[in-house]
């Protein structure tokens, strides 16, 4: 098999995102989550770093409170942005790899044509929790930020269902 | 089933119990998944743990079997009062752990630590290394090529002309390690052994073994370590274009920014988890999707129906691996007294995360035993576990599973099972569902 195992490369990944992220609140089910656990909260220092940058994001979580994110860089995705920085319900299991629907929001309408549709490998994904899937939804990891998204508004898709 | 989970008081979250059957009593007083007549059949064993007991002491095994999807959920998102680092460690060739470490530095090479099977911070630098190596968009890169895998091998069997074949062994076991080896750098042409290691690694965390098979197995490893250390050495003076050689000049981004270099070792232990991790459990999966065809009735049928369907067919393989996944449990360890759904927990007690009852659990599947692709949240199971320790090549693993069923259904038919049902013989772990071997007839389509 041709093609390197890009992600094993450290070459050209971007420094300052390679840090200690974690996810913090774990939904339990619609609008519900267990609590932080503790000793692994935010971490500070990354709060500082790779998000240096001035694009603007409004992210509802799935308790319903808006965070506003007025210094995000370009290239940071919408699930890093939101488990670095603690949004309930966005949580990034499998790294940012389109495999596991744990960064699912919804784009607000405004925004939708700028966003644009998911491909087919991200539908797929998306497909397996239809009953919390609506006509603008996208998972955090492959909505990447830059200049035209500056703005964006979106809402952190609940669980899907027990 | 619990009303309310408030931040910071999710220890007070408690759910119903449900009264239990005399049956189902005595299955729960008498029954441990240290049995290996219910580790092959051991549906009923958690139903009556998940209903009247769901997070139950098993003494036999001294672990403490987590059984409901929300008790799963939960555990997993909180990787530093439930520690895999201290779970993996613990269980790992039980009871014997140090003599197993003592045999592989003497003959292994050394005694490698699984990098991956760590705890935040550190777990969380490893994982991010690792994290993009197969992403889902990187495996549908990969489709053609693994397609070609996975149809040559079938392709071969077929072509025999004797209408048999031993469809874990034959199929299921080549076919993943010859994707794996591929991936990595590997030589191809070695399925044997390899296999071989792959057991021996996987029977560390069985929480089976007596000490002369643990010996056995050990000198297994050994091999196995021998053989990567040597496969690691020529690609760090001379890389080529392959994992390998990616993970033995690898290096990580520590918490301050600055970059280090993964150590010796820890190239080893992740090489040999990438290795074992990418077949065996893909295999089992694989495994256990000839066993439905062969016996659920209409499972052929509907198989042949999604084939060409690339939606009916991802829901299919997701499915598949809701209701038989082939990871039966995974270890964690507490790091302090903690109550988990009424249960009180001592510190240092090992638990084990039991994902065959997670995806079991009617109150997120119903009819949990019915095989329903129109499940409108079937990514909540938990095969793949969950929270930051989620199987890293689930994508990869999908897509095998995905392949393989594609080129059943294209290229064989009238599967049958070539033994009694009854005389299956699983594998003897806590950890998997695993079937070693199952003989089975098919025509050529």
């Amino acid at each position: 098999m041709t093609g390197r195992a890009e992600g094993l490369s450290c070459t050209g990944r971007r420094a300052g995102y390679v840090v200690a992220v974690f996810p913090l609140g774990q939904v339990a089910r619609h609008g519900e989550r267990f609590a932080r656990p503790p000793g692994c909260g935010i971490n500070q220092e990354n709060q500082s770093r790779g998000f240096m940058g001035n694009l603007h994001v409004t992210m509802t979580d799935i308790d319903g409170v808006k965070h506003e994110f007025p210094d995000v860089e370009e290239g940071v995705s919408l699930m890093e942005l939101g488990r670095s920085r603690g949004v309930a319900g966005i949580m990034g299991d499998c790294g940012g790899g389109c495999a596991c629907a744990t960064c699912h929001v919804y784009v607000a309408a405004d925004w939708w044509n700028e966003v644009g549709e998911p491909d087919d490998v991200e539908f797929a994904m998306l497909d397996m929790v239809a009953d919390v899937m609506k006509d603008t939804s996208r998972l955090g990891c492959q909505i990447k930020m830059n200049g035209n998204l500056d703005g964006l508004e979106v809402t952190v898709a609940p669980a899907s269902g027990y | 089933m619990a009303t309310s989970t408030q931040l910071g008081a999710s220890e007070d979250r408690i759910s119903e119990r449900r009264e239990l059957t005399a049956e189902e009593q005595a299955l729960l007083d008498s029954g441990s998944l240290a049995d290996t007549a219910i580790q092959a059949q051991p549906n009923a064993f958690y139903r009556a743990m998940r209903h009247g007991d769901p997070i139950h002491y098993d003494e036999r095994l001294g672990s403490w079997l987590v059984t409901r999807h929300e008790d799963i959920a939960q555990i997993q998102s909180d990787p530093v009062t439930f520690s895999v680092k201290h779970g993996y460690s613990e269980q790992q060739a039980r009871g014997m752990r140090e003599e197993f470490q003592a045999y592989l530095q003497e003959h292994g090479g050394g005694y490698f630590p699984d990098a991956i099977m760590s705890d935040p911070p550190y777990h969380t630098r490893i994982r991010k290394l690792m994290e993009q190596a197969f992403t889902a968009h990187r495996v549908k890169e990969l489709e053609p090529r693994i397609t070609e895998v996975v149809r040559g091998v079938i392709a071969d069997v077929v072509a025999r002309g004797d209408g048999q074949c031993d469809a874990a062994k034959d199929i299921a076991i080549p076919l993943t390690i010859r994707v794996i080896v591929e991936q990595l750098g590997l030589d191809q042409g070695m399925e044997e052994q390899i296999s071989r290691w792959s057991v021996a690694v996987t029977a560390q965390i069985g929480a089976m073994q007596s000490r002369e098979t643990m010996l056995a197995n050990a000198a297994q490893i050994a091999e196995l370590q021998q053989y990567l250390i040597a496969k690691m050495k020529q690609r760090e003076a001379n890389p080529s274009e392959d994992m390998l050689s990616d993970l033995v000049h690898a290096e990580v981004t520590n918490e301050d920014g600055g970059k280090e270099k993964l150590t010796f070792a820890e190239a080893v232990s992740l090489v040999r988890a990438t290795l074992i991790a990418g077949n065996d459990t893909t295999a089992t999966a694989i495994g256990n999707l000839f066993y439905v065809l062969t016996t659920r009735p209409g499972m052929a049928e509907l198989l042949e129906s999604v084939a060409d369907d690339d939606r009916q067919l991802n829901r299919f393989v997701e499915e598949h691996l809701r209701a038989e996944p082939p990871v039966r449990a995974l270890s964690r360890m507490t790091t302090r007294e903690v109550t988990v759904n009424g249960t009180t927990i001592p510190a240092h007690a090992h638990m084990l995360l039991v994902y065959g009852s997670g995806n079991d659990d009617e109150t997120v599947f119903p009819e949990p035993r019915k095989f329903d692709l129109t499940r409108p949240n079937l990514g909540r199971h938990v095969a793949f576990g969950g929270g930051p320790h989620r199987c890293i090549g689930l994508a990869l693993a999908r897509m095998e599973v995905k392949v393989a069923a594609r080129e059943i259904a294209r290229q064989m038919k009238n599967l049958r099972l070539a033994i009694p049902e009854s005389t299956i013989r699983y594998t003897p772990t806590v950890a998997t569902r695993t079937i070693e071997s199952l003989p089975i007839t098919f025509e050529a389509r």
